[in-house]
């Protein structure tokens, strides 16, 4: 009898639900793009359904349900924060103590209730040991060090692991060697660092690490002194520039904006690189982050060395999704070899909690290729989506040939329309792969304000990626030469762009001169990789902007009916859902 | 054939220059609607999805567009009212959520609900068109949102009538019975959660006040500060199923 194990994570951003059968991960997808709610918290019920139904299964036939970390340590550490911020902190520790007491210290008996299935099938991992486990057990490797990241969990906000696959009916081990606690946490430090910027903690860190290529790091000094780094690489936070700890919607104190000068007021513009005053400063101080943020995880990248003696490092946690961070532990970095979870977030804690289940406590051998790519997600056969265009009344035209579809599609980007691509299962973590993506050319340089204007209106300093044939990706892109690469499938690290790519992809090309390159191979992709030999073979370049689809604030399209939706509420100049394409006229 | 709305109630048109007064007030009511506006979006487009019967889906489909188009449109407003007012940022207050109806409700309650709350939305969008005689921007948007809220109330209506015309009489009156409970219902429970929201906040206070000082001061007596990497505690690793078991 296989055994099925199902990993949930929910209850501070990004919950998600996993599925892990005889330790192949059979579907795993996040809450929000179900429910529309972006970064949606809540159990997730509907990714647990989606999972289920995609295996063909009810919840009795699942062995064990897994939440990703250990609610009562978290509870304890609320309680620590406050004792020691009291008296300040009223606000927050009276709504903390309603969700709490109301509703998550009672967590056992909600899941069991919501989903239907017997308490004493419920277990607990722990946020890092989650995290680690989706980082180790997707990995290739046979032993590896783990290095795990992000704002907090329980009590851990870093933590060093040493892992190895079980040999001869052993289960598979994963150690935790070293831990730093909470407060002092690299992710917070980013996070409030990130609300001084003026951006959405949770949502903004993506637009910081975007803002850092425009300006230098002179304010490295002052944030040495807000968060001391150890040459072993742990972070030590001044608690005088922070609030976090007390405050629900506030992260950073008047103290900070002493040192750096005022905070930056949401929504303000910011006009770079032509702003040489406060944008400027606002540039800088996010470029210090950065610096820190990269030396930070490569010190504690040799530290994990140190300790593990291992030559391969696999990385998980928020933290890893700093991928420019994440390319400089690649190209500078101890280790022969590097693998990040897709879905490295809070998010992927679902299917680490199963993946620990199953192969440490449980002891199931480790399967071959146990997550061969990152589409676990949902799909709509193309009969359903046709049906779907015909009742809503949609013009659209269906296409027997999916190569006749690629040179139609290669041809409209060749000419620089912009248009939607829904093909297949959608993506696990928080990148558009080419699953649910607006793709355009990237030769066009003035593409990236073509897209903010028909879709996106995103900040202007923001870079588009760009998705390029693996065979020519050496062509526009310095990969590490020599070592195996797991990242650029992923879009997870950045490298630079080369004097050519420079030349011939102005709209990939960020302003530093670097990408966040996705790399695509016909076994991870199949669609957008006929796609691209499609535009190959019209331009001579196998390689598109590739962004998520979906407008400001809402998460990545999930169903035909987002697409849609999303199709007709932008300038898309086309859409195609699987082998149809939908026309702007339409 | 559009519907026509019944006149306002008068605690409507006497209420709407009390709650709408002051850029900052309307800013914020404006995101409120926003947010209420991309929920029902959200519903729309989810009973597009579930419904098998082509018709509903297209006008579901529809109506999901509108009420998303709304839902910028308010967004779009309130930020024009606080452009220059940047400390305020009401649209972090509200957020749009998916109730579920179609699924909870089936089709006919949940036409019956499209109904009866579009046809008190037109009512109130119209209300406010007469409010904002003085401030043409905003009597505009509402005018212009109210005109989709008198469509949906007539597709909708014309789908109840139609079903009784086709002998489901007594299932549409019951569903339109139970929907008007329903919201009822639910506004009592809105009330509810409020004052159980105060309640608890004095409870916390008094909490914070009596027992948290005590416990704060142990806590300052006996804890070390402590800083760099730490080794782990045996006794707390998660390493067997027996430990998976505990949630602490």
């Amino acid at each position: 009898m296989p055994t099925h194990v199902l990993g949930l994570s929910a209850y501070f951003h990004d919950s998600a639900a996993a599925l892990v059968t005889d330790g192949r991960v059979v579907a795993a997808a996040q809450e929000e793009r179900f429910t529309r709610t972006k970064h949606d918290s809540r159990l997730p019920l509907e990714a647990a359904r989606f999972c289920l139904a995609e295996a063909g299964l009810s919840i009795e036939d699942v062995d064990h349900v897994v939440f990703f970390e250990k609610p009562l340590r978290k509870f304890d550490r609320l309680l620590v924060s406050h004792l020691r911020a009291f008296p300040r902190g009223f606000g927050q520790f009276s709504r903390a103590m309603a969700t709490w007491l109301g509703k998550r210290l009672w967590l056992s008996s909600e899941i069991s209730r919501a989903l239907g299935c017997a308490p004493e099938r419920l277990a607990y991992s722990e946020h890092h040991l989650s995290h680690a486990a989706s980082a180790f057990f997707c990995s290739p490797f046979e032993r590896a060090a783990v290095l795990t990241a992000d704002g907090v969990g329980e009590w851990a906000t870093t933590a060093i692991w040493r892992a190895s696959s079980g040999r001869d009916g052993q289960p598979a081990k994963l150690e935790l060697v070293k831990e730093l606690h909470f407060p002092h946490s690299i992710g917070l430090l980013y996070s409030a660092l990130t609300a001084y910027l003026g951006f959405e903690v949770n949502e903004g860190e993506y637009k910081v690490m975007g803002l850092a290529s425009f300006g230098t790091p002179r304010y490295l000094a002052e944030l040495e002194r807000v968060a001391h780094l150890a040459d072993d690489g742990a972070v030590t936070l001044d608690m005088r520039y922070f609030c976090f700890d007390r405050h629900e919607t506030r992260s950073f104190t008047p103290a900070l904006e002493a040192l750096l000068g005022p905070a930056r007021v949401p929504g303000t513009a910011l006009d770079l690189p032509a702003d040489d005053g406060e944008a400027r400063r606002f540039a800088d101080i996010a470029a210090s982050l950065q610096a820190l943020c990269e030396r930070a995880m490569l010190l504690a990248a040799h530290e994990a060395r140190r300790v593990t003696g291992e030559d391969a490092l696999c990385l998980a946690g928020g933290v890893a999704l700093n991928s420019v961070a994440n390319g400089r532990i690649v190209a500078e970095g101890p280790f022969r070899d590097v693998y990040v979870h897709p879905a490295a977030g809070d998010a992927g804690g679902a299917l680490g909690a199963a993946l620990w289940m199953s192969h440490v406590a449980l002891g199931l051998p480790r399967a071959p290729d146990a997550m061969p790519n990152a589409y676990l997600g949902r799909g709509y056969d193309n009969a359903e989506v046709e049906r779907f265009l015909e009742d809503v009344r949609v013009r659209h035209r269906s296409f027997d040939d999916p190569r006749a579809l690629d040179a139609e599609v290669a041809r409209r980007l060749a000419e620089g329309e912009v248009g939607g691509w829904f093909r297949g299962r959608f993506e696990w973590g928080p990148r558009a792969l080419g699953a649910r993506s607006i793709l355009a050319d990237a030769r066009d340089p003035g593409m990236v304000h073509r897209i903010n204007a028909k879709v996106k209106f995103r900040e202007p300093f923001r870079p588009f990626a760009p998705a390029v044939l693996a065979d020519e990706a050496p062509r526009w892109f310095q990969l590490p030469e020599g070592r195996p690469d797991h990242l650029t499938p992923w879009m997870l690290t950045v490298v630079p762009v080369t004097d050519e790519g420079r030349r011939a992809l102005p709209s990939v090309t960020h302003v530093d001169g670097t990408a966040r390159v996705q790399s695509v191979t016909p076994e991870r992709n199949p669609d957008l990789c006929h796609l691209l030999e499609a535009f190959r073979a019209r331009t001579g370049v196998g390689c598109l902007v590739n962004t998520s689809m979906n407008l400001k604030g809402e998460p990545i399209c999930a169903t035909p009916a987002d697409a849609l939706s999303t199709f007709r509420r932008s300038d898309l100049d086309f859409l195609v859902l699987e082998r149809c394409l939908v026309e702007r006229a339409a | 054939m559009i519907a026509t709305t019944q006149r306002a109630p008068l605690v409507l048109r006497v209420a709407a220059p009390l709650a709408w007064r002051g850029d900052r007030r309307i800013a914020d009511k404006l995101m409120g609607f926003s947010a209420t506006e991309l929920g029902s979006a959200l519903d729309m487009l989810r009973a597009a999805e579930l419904t098998t019967d082509p018709d509903l889906r297209r006008l579901f489909m529809k109506h999901a567009l509108d009420e998303a188009r709304h839902a910028q449109q308010f967004r779009d407003a309130a930020k024009q009212l606080l452009g220059r007012d940047p400390e305020v940022r009401p649209w972090e207050r509200h957020h749009a959520l998916r109730q579920d109806l179609f699924e909870r409700w089936g089709v006919t309650r949940f036409v019956a609900f499209v109904w009866i709350s579009e046809a008190k939305a037109s009512r109130q969008f119209e209300v406010l068109c007469g409010h904002f005689s003085g401030r043409p921007e905003l009597q505009d948007l509402f005018a212009r949102v109210g005109r989709d809220e008198r469509y949906h109330v007539a597709y909708s209506k014309h789908l109840l009538d139609m079903w009784r015309a086709e002998g489901r009489g007594a299932e549409v009156d019951r569903a339109l019975r139970e929907i008007r409970l329903s919201l009822a219902w639910m506004a009592w429970r809105r009330a509810g959660r409020r004052i159980g929201e105060l309640m608890t906040l004095g409870l916390m206070a008094a909490l914070y006040v009596a027992v948290v000082p005590v416990f704060a001061l142990l806590q300052r007596a006996l804890e070390r500060p402590q800083h760099g990497w730490r080794a782990p505690r045996r006794e707390l690793t998660t390493t067997t199923l027996d430990d998976a078991r505990r949630p602490f």
